[in-house]
């Protein structure tokens, strides 16, 4: 079987994504995080196999191409897509949560009235798989499938979203960046006139565009939020690029639900509790 | 056959035949104007109400439009409406006392669409039936369970009786019972069922799921376990939670007590017999005391 390694690292930068060709009979073969998958040309079919690692918090980073056809695990999924194109392209894109992720800080913090805080929370990375020239969408899947949450003031009002595993943490060094997670700084000003307790947060992901650090993380936009009085009114800014800390940094995909503004005023419950 | 002919001709005058043409016309544009008005009307219903709402009133602005347009045709060929009028309103009190069940079901129809506690494709429950929503109508409403089998069931009935819509809010409760034994340490019975939920992607990290002691029961501790679930994934975790649930107890050697029966002779009899022999199950041991040994 004839092997060859496109990337294999754990520690280098180099990006996971990208456009590769499969000949027909071959596969690319990657794991990224916890997810492993196996995209498959075969005549007049694409056959994606995948499957999770036990443990969520597997980090891996590989890319191999082979010049077979591997035999799936039991565990793993099968999909098949026919097509009649003869097409050998096959495009790994990074892409963010489809759903709000809501996200705790390690303690429950006060910002002062008039004050400011800055937090840092991952969140997990989508793959889109596409193939052929026109891009066509084959599937898409989670490097690691966040847990379900409810985010609102009762169980009748709020919005689905995902719970992240890890805490926002205020000082960027205590985060472990991962190829499979992309970073957001979250800024809350508090204008109000008391001090404002914030436990949760519920980032707007879906809002959010992807940027890429020259150190090879992978940013998001950053999200401002600015309590502007007593009222629950809650302004939101997403339109804000990484913070400078992140250096230069190139954007990689656009925001899923494009806004039409980037400034929305919100209920303080739709975006922290 | 030319004789035949001759004698229609005689027959029907030329006024005659000028009123039957614009009885007609005017029948003609009145059926028209109805059916325009009743789409008209439908389509702003439909936009501000919804689709069963808006299907009920073309339907009503509809056989309003055909009744004039009826009643207007006999009035311009000369016949008395007066004495029809009265003749129909002796019919509609016969009709009323026979059609009193269809009333009351048009007229709860109208109620129930009015309050709305539930659209098409909601999954309601009525009674001992539970299913799907197809279809409201003016008599009725027509729910396919999930055997696949069609309910109808009159709209008097659904006025009436408690209506439970599954459906109407977006994430769900699933309450599952179970008992452990009185031995067992009750934080630690709540730390791995809380653990199961934590390790199920489908169910919700908030509400919060909530391990409720209910009563102190014949064998243990009865509780009752509650998780939140999206609506949609609802049926996904009822079927494997209670698997996961009792793998995990029994993974933590956390009994689940089963019946237990301990059978006296009473004082005055004398004790059982027993005698102590080997057999299949000294050798392979209780596969249920095995599973919970502690």
């Amino acid at each position: 079987m004839a092997s060859e390694a496109v990337t294999e690292h754990d520690e280098s930068p180099a990006p996971w994504w990208g456009e590769f060709e499969l000949e027909t009979g071959h596969s690319l073969h990657f794991r990224i995080g916890p997810l492993t998958m196996w995209v498959q040309r075969l005549e007049g079919e694409w056959r994606v196999v995948h499957w999770s690692e036990a443990d969520p918090m597997a980090e891996h980073q590989e890319l191999q191409r082979t010049a077979a056809v591997l035999e799936p695990p039991s565990n793993g999924q099968i999909v098949r897509f026919t097509t009649e194109r003869p097409d050998h392209r096959v495009t790994l894109q990074p892409v963010l949560a489809d759903r709000p992720v809501v996200t705790r800080p390690e303690t429950p913090i006060f910002v002062l009235a008039g004050d400011s805080v800055g937090l840092y929370v991952g969140t997990p990375m989508w793959v889109r798989l596409l193939v052929g020239d026109g891009a066509t969408l084959l599937t898409e899947l989670p490097t690691l499938r966040p847990s379900d949450t409810w985010f609102g003031p009762s169980t009748r009002e709020g919005e689905l979203a995902y719970a992240a595993r890890t805490n926002a943490r205020r000082v960027m060094e205590t985060m472990r960046p991962k190829p499979s997670r992309a970073v957001t700084r979250v800024v809350v000003h508090n204008h109000g006139p008391d001090n404002f307790r914030i436990e949760r947060i519920n980032l707007p992901v879906p809002r959010l565009s992807l940027y890429r650090s020259e150190a090879g993380l992978l940013w998001t936009s950053t999200v401002t939020l600015e309590r502007t009085g007593a009222q629950g009114q809650v302004r939101l800014d997403t339109s804000g690029p990484p913070p400078a800390s992140a250096g230069p940094v190139t954007r990689l995909s656009e925001p899923r639900t494009p806004l039409e503004r980037n400034v929305l005023v919100r209920a303080l419950s739709a975006l922290l509790g | 056959m030319g004789e035949w002919w001759v004698s229609i001709g005689e027959f029907v005058d030329n006024a005659s035949a000028m009123l039957a043409l614009k009885v007609c016309l005017m029948a003609l544009a009145g059926l028209l104007l109805t059916w325009g008005a009743a789409a008209a009307v439908g389509r702003v219903f439909e936009r501000k109400t919804g689709a069963a709402q808006a299907k009920v009133i073309r339907r009503v602005v509809g056989y309003a439009g055909v009744i004039v347009v009826v009643l207007s045709a006999l009035h311009q060929v000369g016949i008395d409406l007066s004495v029809l009028l009265g003749a129909a309103g002796i019919l509609t009190v016969a009709i009323g006392f026979a059609s009193q069940t269809s009333a009351s079901n048009v007229i709860s129809g109208l109620f129930l669409l009015g309050e709305q506690p539930f659209v098409v494709g909601d999954v309601i429950q009525v009674g001992s039936t539970t299913g799907e929503l197809v279809s409201i109508d003016l008599l009725s409403v027509k729910i396919r369970t999930f055997d696949n089998l069609l309910v109808r069931v009159p709209n008097e009935l659904l006025l009436k009786s408690p209506l439970t819509n599954l459906t109407r809010y977006p994430i769900r409760r699933l309450d599952i019972q179970f008992g452990v034994s009185y031995h067992e340490d009750f934080e630690r019975v709540r730390r791995v069922v809380t653990e199961v939920v934590h390790d199920h992607p489908l169910c919700l990290d908030e509400p919060a799921a909530l391990l409720l002691p209910q009563d102190f029961g014949e064998f243990g501790l009865k509780l009752q376990f509650s998780v939140w679930v999206a609506r949609e994934n609802f049926l996904e975790v009822r079927k494997t939670m209670h698997v996961k649930l009792l793998d995990a107890l029994r993974r933590e050697k956390i009994e689940i007590p089963y019946p237990h029966r301990t059978l006296s002779p009473g004082e005055a009899a004398r004790p059982f017999p027993i005698r102590i022999v080997s057999g299949p199950e000294e050798e392979h041991g209780d596969p249920g005391r095995r599973i919970f040994e502690r």
